[in-house]
């Protein structure tokens, strides 16, 4: 039924995962947060379904990712990866040390499994797919020191920059280089 | 630089995919290689040689760009 892209890490069917697991994670994260930051002055009921609703977009979205890895598409996961880091700041947390515990659990369990999974996908991959690797991160990593540079020279005018910013600029610009760079070996 | 496996491989009826799985690689390795946007490692050119029962020599031609 969907046929694939050019690349066979990336098919159609992969899209739309992608794009409802990014919108149901950030759904599912924004409802939570309003809901852990104003749980003292929202109605119980409200509250509550705040909550469901939160939990009900996450775990869409974690079967959605399942299904992405399942089938082997690891690239979405650079995707996701940028779009979760922004949304993962312990400092907007409440500044109590169970929900900071909770926090960093999470980011390190979620973090570790992206990073496995990733390298295993990756150690996995034939010859031409490394060297598309290792040119993407040239190219985005060069692009990356560049902006942080020209951030730099004007850093004292400029909102301050956070370092999930920074990660998620990484993450996404190596998932857009790596795309570009496996259309141009095919034709 | 050019190479004949487009024609060794429709000589054996095999698809781009059925080739692939014999060369452990992926489809788009093996696409990348016939259009010549790709040039294998030793090893692998090694393998090609092997599937079609060749040698290196004979399937690729160190001389020619794909492009020309």
């Amino acid at each position: 039924m969907f046929s694939r892209l050019p690349s066979e890490r990336i098919s159609r069917i992969g899209v739309v995962d992608f794009v409802g697991a990014a919108a149901t994670l950030v759904a599912g994260t924004l409802l939570l947060r309003r809901a852990g930051l104003f749980s003292n002055y929202l109605e119980r009921t409200y509250y509550f379904y705040l909550l469901l609703a939160g939990f009900i977009a996450l775990f869409t979205s974690g079967w959605l990712v399942f299904r992405i890895v399942r089938r082997g598409e690891y690239p979405w996961v650079f995707g996701l990866a940028a779009i979760a880091l922004p949304l993962f700041q312990p400092s907007v947390a409440p500044y109590t040390v169970r929900f900071r515990v909770v926090v960093a659990i999470r980011d390190l369990a979620l973090i570790a499994t992206a990073v496995l999974f990733v390298t295993r996908s990756i150690s996995r991959a034939d010859e031409l797919e490394r060297r598309v690797h290792v040119q993407a991160v040239s190219w985005s990593y060069t692009a990356i020191v560049l902006a942080l540079v020209s951030y730099a020279m004007f850093e004292d005018v400029l909102p301050p920059l956070h370092a999930t910013w920074v990660a998620s600029a990484l993450l996404a610009s190596w998932m857009v280089a790596w795309a570009y760079e496996s259309a141009r070996y095919q034709r | 630089m050019k190479n004949r496996l487009r024609v060794l491989r429709a000589e054996r009826g095999w698809s781009q995919a059925e080739l692939a799985e014999r060369l452990r690689v992926s489809r788009q390795t093996v696409n990348a290689i016939e259009t010549g946007r790709y040039d294998p490692s030793l090893p692998l050119a090694f393998a090609i040689a092997r599937v079609f029962g060749s040698t290196i020599e004979t399937i690729f031609d160190p001389e020619s760009s794909a492009d020309s």
